[in-house]
């Protein structure tokens, strides 16, 4: 039964292959190919999923180790296998992925059709899943980092899957080159990995002679956190390498429901949750997950308050949310952050087809500014879109709600037992709880409530086809039910799932304890009443409109300007990186590329000219010359055998 | 009684002749002939050495080279009538379009 995990990974690669080898596929083959595979692959993961819930929690995971990739003999022995890692965690990912990714590609189908480059969309797809599931079922570092590198390109590609527009070029290059940022940290990560510990596979790296043999907060271990986190931060859009995810909204909209929002841009999450043996060894890396994201949970919702474009809303407040998960998982309580993983690609993915099912109807807008009173016109978008709201602010009841609040319960309990510093951390996911209530009504009021504000696009928006609609329905239901494994203070069958891979490796005595965290009823009411005032001020504000929202601009106005401007950080790394490089760039253009390079090749080029145009006279065309050099050649070769050597 | 050295000095006159030829005369047909009359000089020394060494293993080499020569001439004269046919002429000095 386990080795069905191989066809959890080789699925989407076969989907792939015929997808791009096969030229004369028709679109409607295409179809089939692109979302079934990717289906077929679910069904492996679903058979894996019971596999290992019928084993006992010690024997709890499955290393399948394929072949040998890599051996190197000599002082320093290694041996680097290609190998599969199926345990809870990597299970419960690629039930994710290939569940959500199944949904969303089946949705493509709708939103896609009629569009240029149809097989290329669902060809990129098939391998953007292959390479996420080579990312989470990898048993060494080496292979994740190779899937990790995958999704990377794979979102680069589909960002700029209109490539006619300048726009989504830059936005696909924007992206690239801040996750190669992320894939350097992981890279020399993996080297003092090699160094230390002489392998880069966890089960030595998490072994009783690997992070746990290295000196507790010691700077080995530290650096090596940090490096990761760099990866994490850069894959998952925190705060400081985050700006190229609203930039990212420029591929279609199922790539933005897919790849960032429910699976790729969480892969962060998974890495600090995999790597918890480096993470409990070193509380101060531990702490910089914590503290990133409890100060990306705020920043991102903030910029989702003043934003006019819906996907881009959508993209700050997966910023916020997984920062979130990182709140979660640097308080040390790893399942909390895996948790809202899941949550958040149930509602993140629904919300994104409620939005893609709105640019459907109007025609690809995406300024809310220019929206208002779809409610009547898009019944369908508007209950689904509202249940996507109601889940991500956490209204008790909703998935949301369950996951969110193990996460700001866990920062709240540690903070309790003495860890003084994640007070900070705590409150400022309760104020983001709120925020988020905030940006995500006004956002669903100035779209489906109202008067509608453009009166031709609203005239022709109509609701979704089938294949578009089936999905969403699937989703909805899950992002109210999907939350219901856990109820806070009561049960959670997700760290009771998650546990084994906890408890499989050694950690430190000294470390924050893995054992579940108390409940505090506090901490869920004081949570819960700054939501519902986030959704009042909302209410009140896009609802009611007293007092309207200029007015309430115009109270502040600079803090509008820096909200509407994204703190003006892009602005900020165009003159610290962009500018600078350019410079140099330029520079070197002139004195180096003109005055050295262009020289010395021009220099060859032009020399081995003259000197043809002095051989070439030899070449006259006669045919007595020829003879004459072919005589000249016997007689020389006759008079060196004759008189000179032998 | 004529010597070996008789025959080969022949041989070396003929030879040069028809490297003259060659060299000199732009009627393909002429050259062509010079041609033959190098291969044939060779024939001679070949012969001559086999006569005075009193080994058979120059005519054999004769043998090869006279019915090389027959093949030869098939193709050389099927190439000057295709000359001719497109340039009207026969002056190999017109052949120029190898010049570089």
């Amino acid at each position: 039964m386990q080795h069905f995990v191989w066809g959890i990974l080789i699925l989407p690669l076969v989907g792939f292959v015929v997808n791009s080898v096969i030229m004369r596929l028709t679109n409607r083959s295409v179809s089939w190919i692109g979302p079934g595979s990717v289906g077929l692959a679910f069904v492996c993961s679903l058979i894996g999923f019971l596999w290992l819930q019928g084993q006992s929690a010690a024997t709890r995971h499955w290393n399948e180790v394929g072949w040998n990739w890599a051996i190197v003999t000599g002082s320093h022995e290694f041996h680097l296998k290609f190998g599969l890692l199926l345990d809870p965690l990597s299970s419960t990912m690629t039930l994710v992925i290939t569940g959500v990714g199944f949904l969303i590609l089946v949705y493509s189908v709708g939103y896609m059709h009629g569009e240029d480059g149809y097989r290329r969309f669902f060809a990129q797809m098939d391998l953007f899943v292959f390479t996420m599931l080579l990312l989470v079922l990898a048993n060494n570092y080496l292979w994740l980092l190779v899937g990790w590198a995958g999704v990377g390109l794979m979102s680069y590609l589909l960002i700029g899957y209109y490539y006619q527009r300048p726009s989504a070029v830059a936005a696909a290059r924007k992206a690239l080159v801040m996750n190669v940022i992320g894939d350097w940290g992981i890279m020399v990560a993996i080297f003092m990995m090699f160094i230390t510990f002489g392998a880069v596979d966890f089960d030595t790296v998490f072994g009783p002679r690997g992070a746990v043999s290295l000196p507790y907060n010691g700077q080995v271990i530290t650096v090596m956190g940090l490096l990761l986190l760099l990866g994490g931060v850069a894959k998952s859009a925190q705060i400081p390498l985050y700006t190229w995810l609203p930039d990212a909204m420029e591929g279609p909209t199922p790539v933005s429901a897919l790849i960032h929002a429910a699976t790729m841009v969480t892969a962060g999450v998974y890495l600090v949750a995999r790597s918890y043996p480096i993470y409990q060894q070193s509380p101060n890396a531990l702490h910089t997950v914590a503290f990133i994201g409890a100060a990306g949970t705020v920043f991102a919702a903030s910029m989702g308050l003043a934003n006019t474009d819906i996907k881009r809303i959508l993209a700050y407040s997966t910023m916020s949310q997984i920062a979130y998960m990182f709140v979660g998982v640097g308080v040390a309580v790893y399942s909390a952050g895996m948790f809202h993983l899941v949550e958040h690609a149930f509602f993140k993915a629904l919300l994104f087809m409620g939005a893609g099912a709105v640019m459907h109807a109007m025609r690809d807008e995406l300024n809310i500014q220019r929206m208002g009173g779809l409610r009547t016109k898009l019944r369908f978008t508007y209950w689904t879109f509202l249940v996507g709201v109601l889940a991500i602010i956490g209204t008790p009841g909703f998935s949301g709600f369950f996951s969110k609040e193990d996460i700001i319960g866990a920062a709240y309990a540690r903070a309790v037992h003495g860890d003084g510093w994640l007070w900070i951390a705590w409150a400022l996911t309760v104020i983001a709880s709120g925020l988020t209530a905030l940006y995500m009504f006004r956002l669903f009021f100035l779209v489906f409530h109202g008067e509608p504000r453009d009166r031709e696009l609203y005239d022709h928006a109509h609701d979704a086809g089938w294949a578009m609609k089936t999905p969403m329905i699937i989703l909805t239901f899950l992002s109210i039910v999907g939350g219901w494994m856990a109820f806070p203070g009561v049960y959670n069958e997700m760290e009771a799932w998650l546990l084994p891979v906890l408890h499989r490796f050694p950690v430190s005595p000294q470390s924050p304890g893995l054992e579940p965290q108390p409940f505090f009823l506090t901490s869920m009411i004081v949570t819960l009443a700054v939501t519902a005032l986030g959704v009042l001020v909302a209410w009140q504000i896009y609802y009611r409109r007293q007092p309207s929202p200029e007015r309430v601009g115009a109270l502040a106005p600079a803090v509008y300007q820096v909200l509407y401007h994204k703190y003006y950080v892009d602005e900020l790394y165009d003159l610290l990186f962009v500018r600078p490089v350019k410079f140099a760039a330029r520079r070197l253009y002139r004195f180096f590329e003109q005055d050295v390079v262009d020289f010395t090749v021009d220099g060859v080029g032009k020399a081995v000219r003259w000197m043809s145009g002095r051989l070439r006279l030899t070449e006259t065309g006669y045919a007595r010359n020829y003879a004459l050099s072919i005589l000249l050649g016997a007689v020389i070769l006759v008079g060196y055998y004759v008189f000179g050597g032998r | 009684m004529p010597h070996a050295e008789h025959f080969l000095v022949l041989s070396a006159i003929l030879f040069t002749l028809g490297t003259l030829g060659v060299l000199i005369r732009r009627d393909p047909l002429i050259m062509f002939m010079s041609i033959e009359l190098m291969l044939n000089s060779v024939n001679l020394t070949f012969v001559t050495f086999s006569r005075y060494l009193s080994s058979p293993d120059g005519q054999i080499f004769v043998f090869i080279i006279v019915t090389v020569a027959a093949a030869e001439v098939v193709v050389g004269l099927a190439l000057i009538v295709s000359v001719f046919q497109r340039a009207q002429d026969i002056d190999v000095d017109d052949l120029d379009q190898m010049r570089g």
